[in-house]
């Protein structure tokens, strides 16, 4: 059964992660732009980062047989740098129109600061003017408030639900985001806040529409197998095939559709890979054995 | 004249691949409003709108198993989507209608390749030899010849003018090594033989004792290119290892 993770940030992942991932059955990913651990100091690093997310990023996850996307956008944390924040938004545009870039984000609240919230709402009138969805990251820390502080922002922008992508929820804030209309995101991690038990737990008591599981996998502690793992404990629990297929796959699909951008076709038939193509000195692969396959 | 000829006649074939696609799909208004939309660019941003425009608009078309027929030189020129053959062509026109400072059409065209995603920077590079003066390009296609993208390397070093007319030695003689390391053919690339010189026959053959070393296999065109300027006693040294040596 195929997988999609729509939010990974493969960039800061290995090459054996990659493998596990094609071997689990992961087609697609989708890399949102964050912050790299502590904050960049300058534009150019910001302009590196994008180009590496449609460039480098996108022809290493092709080696393994997987197809890369991105979102283009200013993180919350990095918002409150003000004089650099008004340089990143000025070379956004710059990656909003590219081919493979699915979505505005992952953008919102961090400490709720008053400069993030003037880049949350100019990043989501870039994001209709690109008619692209956005992808909010809501906070860690006071998640209800800044959750629900999120949604009415969007509606303050006539943002459409179908629009936007709410994400890092938890029980706490389930119901709400549901019945407000909007896609709703639950990242797996390994220890603390939600886990594969509770994720189960989640689609059996709410069901599977517009709920979409994803790893969040970066720099931290975290599993990159996150959504096949997450399907196992689903179906050892005996849910429906139907709807671990809408959560850990379909439902991805169909939120980043509006996009324009986000195609099945593009690995379902025509995306085979044949490492062998690829270079020996000089790629990711420096001499390994090539493999074939398709995905 | 002959160092010329490539790429006079890789920019005629390029322009009427384009034009002879465009009719086989229902994509001309569009061109033609790109296009428009292009001479009057000045910025990187603007750039990036038409572009922009271009990929969300132009639809995908196959081409027409007559047209592939007509150009078998040119079958990566067909294989292209058309959005991106359309997009080279809008950049093209940008470069055409320039009348600012040179200088400045050369920072846009850095900025452009900067930022671009791979399939961008491959067309970037498919159309560098239809720009005028296409020698300012040369840091362009130097960064292309650095990457580690394969479809952006093989974008310059095959089927593409540009190197041989502007590479030094060094840069040539390190852009078909990089090619047989990288496991491209190597007929493809434009002015193979125009270009071969005694340095790069030795240092193929320092590569060809290795993988034999290593008991891998070359490939019998690698071989060839190899022995064409080789030294005596390199040759004699090529002749001892050959009988058992893995061709491809
Ligand atoms: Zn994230």
């Amino acid at each position: 059964m195929p997988y999609i993770d729509p939010h990974i940030h493969v960039s800061a992942r290995t090459t054996d992660d990659y493998q596990r991932m094609h071997a689990a059955g992961i087609v697609a990913v989708v890399e949102p732009a964050f912050w790299l651990g502590q904050p960049r100091t300058s534009v150019g690093t910001f302009q590196d980062y994008f180009s590496s997310l449609i460039g480098w990023e996108r022809f290493r996850a092709s080696q393994f047989g997987i197809r890369h996307y991105c979102t283009i956008g200013l993180n919350s944390k990095e918002a409150n740098n003000e004089r650099l924040a008004d340089e990143v938004m000025e070379i956004l545009p710059l990656f909003l129109g590219k081919d493979g870039v699915v979505a505005i984000g992952e953008i919102g609240y961090d400490d709720q600061s008053d400069a993030e919230d003037k880049y949350f709402r100019l990043q989501i009138e870039l994001g209709k003017k690109f008619e692209k969805p956005i992808l909010v990251h809501t906070p860690h820390r006071a998640k209800k408030e800044g959750v629900l502080r999120s949604m009415d922002v969007l509606e303050e922008h006539e943002v459409p639900p179908h629009m936007a992508i709410i994400d890092h929820n938890n029980e706490e804030t389930v119901r709400e985001v549901l019945d407000r209309g909007y896609w709703t995101g639950f990242t797996i991690y390994p220890d603390t806040k939600m886990g594969k038990e509770r994720m189960a737990n989640v689609v059996q008591e709410y069901g599977s529409e517009r709920i979409i599981v994803n790893s969040s996998a970066d720099w931290g502690v975290s599993n990159p197998l996150s959504v096949p793992d997450c399907a196992a404990v689903m179906r050892e629990r005996g849910i429906d095939e139907a709807d671990i297929r809408k959560v850990t796959y379909q439902n991805a699909i169909d939120s980043y559709a509006a996009s324009g951008q986000f195609n099945p076709a593009d690995w379902e038939e025509s995306f085979s890979f044949d490492q062998a193509e690829l270079m020996e000195g000089n790629s990711v692969l420096r001499g390994q054995a090539p493999k074939s396959g398709s995905s | 004249m002959r160092q010329n000829s490539s790429s006079v006649e890789y920019a005629i074939n390029y322009r009427e691949i384009y034009q002879q696609r465009l009719l086989e799909s229902d994509c001309e208004a569009l061109s033609k409003s790109a296009l428009g939309a292009a001479r009057e660019s000045t910025r990187p941003s603007e750039l990036v709108e038409v572009w922009a425009m271009i990929g969300a608009k132009c639809a995908a078309t196959p081409v027409s198993q007559e047209l592939s027929n007509k150009y078998p030189v040119y079958s990566h020129l067909m294989e292209l989507p058309l959005k991106d053959l359309m997009k080279s062509m809008a950049l093209e026109e940008t470069c055409r209608s320039w009348s600012g400072e040179c200088e400045d059409f050369v920072l846009l065209l850095e900025r452009l390749y900067q930022t671009a995603d791979v399939q961008e920077q491959q067309l970037i590079i498919s159309v560098l030899p239809l720009l005028k003066s296409p020698e300012r390009f040369l840091y362009i296609a130097t960064e292309a010849a650095r990457t580690n993208i394969v479809p952006v390397f093989s974008a310059l070093a095959l089927n593409n003018p540009f190197p041989q007319e502007h590479f030094s030695e060094n840069q040539w003689n390190q852009m078909v090594l990089k090619t047989i390391f990288v496991g491209c053919n190597i007929a493809q690339i434009v002015g193979l033989h125009e270009r071969h010189n005694s340095a790069l026959s030795e240092t193929i053959f320092q590569y060809v004792r290795e993988r034999h070393s290593a008991h891998r296999s070359v490939p019998s065109a690698v071989v060839e290119l190899c022995e064409r300027q080789l030294t005596e006693s390199c040759q004699l040294q090529l002749n001892t290892i050959k009988p058992d040596l893995r061709k491809e």
